[in-house]
Order: C-alpha cells, then sequence, then structure tokens
C-alpha cells in the first residue's frame, strides 16, 4: 500500500502505532505548513526549522492523543500543537515578552485595499509578520491567523486582555504601514 | 476583523514554505537521536528510583538490625549495672567475712565477679573511712612578724592637669545621616495619606501595563532638616520605566516633618516600597 495516498484518519493511527514509513508520510505531508507556522511565530528561518523539528516529534509522541474528526482535523491539531510549542519557546527566550518602545507609529496609514493586498505574494506577506517584534508578532499570529481569542492569548503570553488589544491595534498599525512600503516599493 | 487581514488569515494558515532538502535526513536523524537519548533517559530514571530505593530499604534493615542489637546492648547493661550493684555489696560486706561465704559458698554461681566480663573495670572500692588523726597540740610559740600595712594617703601623687590638654567630648557633625531617630519624619498627614499620595499620583507606564509587569520597587530617600526630600535611591528595581516611575513620584512628595534627634532636627534616610499592581 502507498503510503502517499493513505487517509489521515489511517495515517494518524500508524503514527500512533510507531509505523516508520507513516512518521515519514506525516512529515512530508506537514512539515513545509507547520514550518511556515513555526517561522510566522519565531520570526528566524534557521530557528524555525528547529522549532519544526521539536513540534514533529512531538505529535508523532503524542499522536495517540488525537481524535480524528473530520478532513482537515489533523492539521489543525498539529497546529495548535505547533503554536504551543512556538510560544513555549518564545517564552523561554524572553522571560517576558517585551513591547518594543517605539509609542511613534503612525496610525493614520490608510486601510490597504483588497486587490493591493492579493498582489502581494504570500512569502512577502509571511515576511511582513515575521518581521514584528515578538510580542505583537505572538498576538497578531493567536488573533488573526490562528483564530485565538484575547483571552486565550492573555493567558498563553501572560499578559492582561486589555494589553493583548492593544499590541494587536500596535501590530496592526505596523503591518499597514509595512504594507504601504511595499506597495510603494513596487511602484502601485 | 478588517478585509486585508482576512486576506492574511486565508493565505497564511495553510501556507506552505519550502524548506531545504536536506531538512528531512536531519530530521529523521534528530528523532533518531531524540528516541535514543528518551531511551537512555528512561533506563537512567529507572536507575535513579531503583538505586536509593534499594539503599533505602538497606538502610532500613541495617537501622532496624543496629536498634535490635542497640536494645539487647541496653538489657546487657543493666544485667551489668546490676552485676555491679551486686559486687559492690558484695564489696561492702567483704568486711564481714561471714557474709562472703555466705555469698560465695550459698550460690557459687551467683558470685558477682564471675558474671563480669574481664574487660569491665569492677568498682572500685568504697574508699576506707579516714583514720581518725593522731592531733599534736603544740605550743604556741611561733614568732609571727606582722606586717605593717602601709598608708597609702601619705604617698599619694599628686597629678598636675595643667600639664595636659582637655580633650571635649566631640559633638557629632551635622551633616551625619540617621537611621532611626527619637521622632522619626513623617509624611503631611501620616503614613495613610502617604499611601493615598502615592496611589493618586502614580501613573502606570503604558508598555509595563502592556506587558504585565508588576512589583515592588523599593526606594531610599534622605528627608532633610527642612523636610525635603532629596537622593531618592532605587533599592530593589523592577524593571527600569517602573523605578523611573517610583522615583518621580517619591521626589514630588510635599516636604515631610522632619526627624528630631536631641531636639533638633537632622538628617534622616527613608525607605519606602511602591507597590505596582495591575488589576
Amino acid at each position: 500500500m502507498l503510503m502517499s495516498s493513505i487517509s489521515e484518519s489511517d495515517l494518524a493511527l500508524r503514527c500512533a502505532a510507531k509505523d516508520q514509513k507513516a512518521q515519514g508520510e506525516l512529515y512530508t505531508r506537514y512539515a513545509g505548513k507547520l514550518y511556515a507556522v513555526c517561522f510566522r511565530y519565531i520570526g528566524d528561518k534557521e530557528e524555525a526549522q528547529d522549532l519544526m523539528h521539536d513540534s514533529m516529534i512531538k505529535a508523532m509522541d503524542s499522536i495517540k492523543f488525537f481524535h480524528y474528526n473530520g478532513e482537515g482535523s489533523l492539521y489543525a491539531w498539529l497546529r495548535r500543537l505547533t503554536v504551543n510549542v512556538s510560544i513555549d519557546r518564545l517564552r523561554e527566550k524572553a522571560r517576558a515578552l517585551v513591547v518594543p518602545m517605539d509609542a511613534a507609529l503612525e496610525s493614520s496609514v490608510s486601510e490597504p485595499q483588497e486587490e493591493d493586498v492579493d498582489a502581494i505574494p504570500t512569502q512577502v506577506m509571511i515576511d511582513m509578520v515575521a518581521s514584528l517584534p515578538a510580542v505583537r508578532r505572538t498576538v497578531f499570529n493567536m488573533y488573526c491567523i490562528d483564530g485565538y481569542s484575547h483571552k486565550e492569548i492573555a493567558q498563553a503570553i501572560n499578559i492582561t486582555e486589555k494589553g493583548s488589544a492593544s499590541i494587536l491595534a500596535k501590530s496592526r498599525a505596523q503591518l499597514k504601514s509595512a504594507i504601504n512600503d511595499y506597495l510603494k516599493r513596487t511602484g502601485k | 476583523m478588517k478585509q486585508w487581514e482576512d486576506k492574511f488569515k486565508e493565505r497564511l494558515e495553510g501556507f506552505e514554505m519550502k524548506l531545504p532538502a536536506s531538512d528531512r535526513d536531519a530530521f529523521l536523524n534528530r528523532k533518531a537521536t531524540r528516541e535514543r537519548f528518551a531511551r537512555r533517559r528512561r533506563t537512567y530514571i529507572n536507575l535513579a528510583v531503583g538505586v536509593p530505593a534499594a539503599a533505602a530499604v538497606i538502610l532500613v534493615i541495617i537501622l532496624s538490625v543496629n536498634l535490635i542489637t542497640r536494645q539487647f546492648e541496653s538489657l546487657d547493661q543493666d544485667l551489668l549495672a546490676y552485676a555491679d550493684k551486686e559486687q559492690f555489696y558484695l564489696f561492702q560486706s567483704a568486711q564481714d567475712e561471714f557474709l562472703f561465704e555466705d555469698y560465695s559458698t550459698e550460690d557459687p554461681e551467683f558470685e558477682p565477679v564471675n558474671l563480669i566480663s574481664s574487660e569491665r573495670k569492677p568498682v572500685p572500692p568504697p574508699p576506707a573511712a579516714p583514720k581518725a588523726e593522731i592531733i599534736d597540740i603544740m605550743e604556741d610559740d611561733a614568732d609571727i612578724q606582722e606586717d605593717i600595712i602601709a598608708s597609702t594617703e601619705d604617698n599619694m601623687e599628686w597629678v598636675d592637669i595643667s600639664n595636659y590638654e582637655i580633650i571635649e567630648a566631640e559633638p557629632e557633625p551635622e551633616d551625619d545621616i540617621y537611621m532611626v531617630v527619637e521622632i522619626q519624619p513623617e509624611f503631611p498627614g501620616g503614613t495613610a495619606a502617604l499611601l493615598e499620595y502615592l496611589k493618586n499620583n502614580i501613573k502606570y507606564p503604558e508598555a509595563c501595563r502592556d506587558n504585565n509587569i508588576q512589583g515592588r520597587v523599593i526606594v531610599s530617600f534622605i528627608v532633610e532638616k527642612d523636610g525635603s526630600i532629596v537622593s531618592p535611591k532605587i533599592l530593589k528595581s523592577v524593571h527600569p520605566q517602573l523605578d523611573a516611575e517610583a522615583i518621580r513620584v517619591i521626589s514630588g512628595m510635599p516636604n515631610w516633618s522632619p526627624g528630631i534627634q536631641r531636639g533638633e532636627p537632622c538628617r534622616v534616610k527613608y525607605t519606602i516600597p511602591v507597590n505596582f499592581r495591575l488589576n
């Protein structure tokens, strides 16, 4: 039986049984995606690679706790686990994630147009997110992309809910100006 | 949520980044190493739990054996002490030959001397009753010359104090900073007013609020003779911004009533904690 055609639930079961081939297939299918998740959170390619390995190994250890729940649920589970591992790493790196003190953010940047955003290559997008300062990056990723609530964010990185909201506003402003810069550079 | 953010979510959620080709091998390698380590760790944990457990069991056995023998020993000692006493009585009664004979003949096994091992010192015999000394009555014919105790009053030397400089006790320099004085300096209105003042004047630095940085900054300062506050210093720092805020609030306090020592105002060092708490 060819591993690449195996279904998600079977793959998870085989991985839980420590099947080497299934573990290889899990890597083939999800390594790139989880790598992108790690990169969004940690902001550095090499470290993201290392973090992805950690998450993968952890996933393979604890995949027995995974319950199949429809198409895509394996990726959702893996992504959640990876986010948790990434946040643990971020917390380790800085005991308190420190907000940079650049108070002078231009808040008057106009909202980017939808078609302009469509024109941005995804790799550029992810680089923009990755180059935010650590706390803003974490909050933006968790809230806007991975769909966590402010409450969950506050618990995860030990800030207040209000703090999380205000950080999110700042990261939005910073991203907007990054988008505008990019659009200017590409001549639009 | 704004539209451009939706775009970000849509595009980044399942985005796949290209990994270097060598990554797969690196990963498998790392996984294998990790598993090897995990196995080794498991053995170490087994050892780490097993060895002390075994040691503890052995220790308990040794202790209990020790305890039992100790008990037997003390029993032995009791017996020996008993024997000693018996012997002592015998010693005492040894003067009375008849009694001694009586014991040794009638009940030879009870003879204490045989019971006691040779290592043990026999109890020393009781000191013999002091002999009545024969007191010679001597005649009191010794010629005792009494020392005449010289009077000290006559040859007392007079010290001429005019030759000596008179050193007066130095007054304490006025600039000394005291830690504790008779009447401690006080914030106008007392401690409660001080707390109220701090509460009303502290502006929580925004960056610290965002990062949920809390804590107690301890600030020391000097209350001058006129009650003004000088040289505030951080004794325990929490975060540069919180420290700065604490210093700002402390330096902005109204004049205190100065500390008083020997009826005069003096400089006093004072320390107060400034709490930064978020709800």
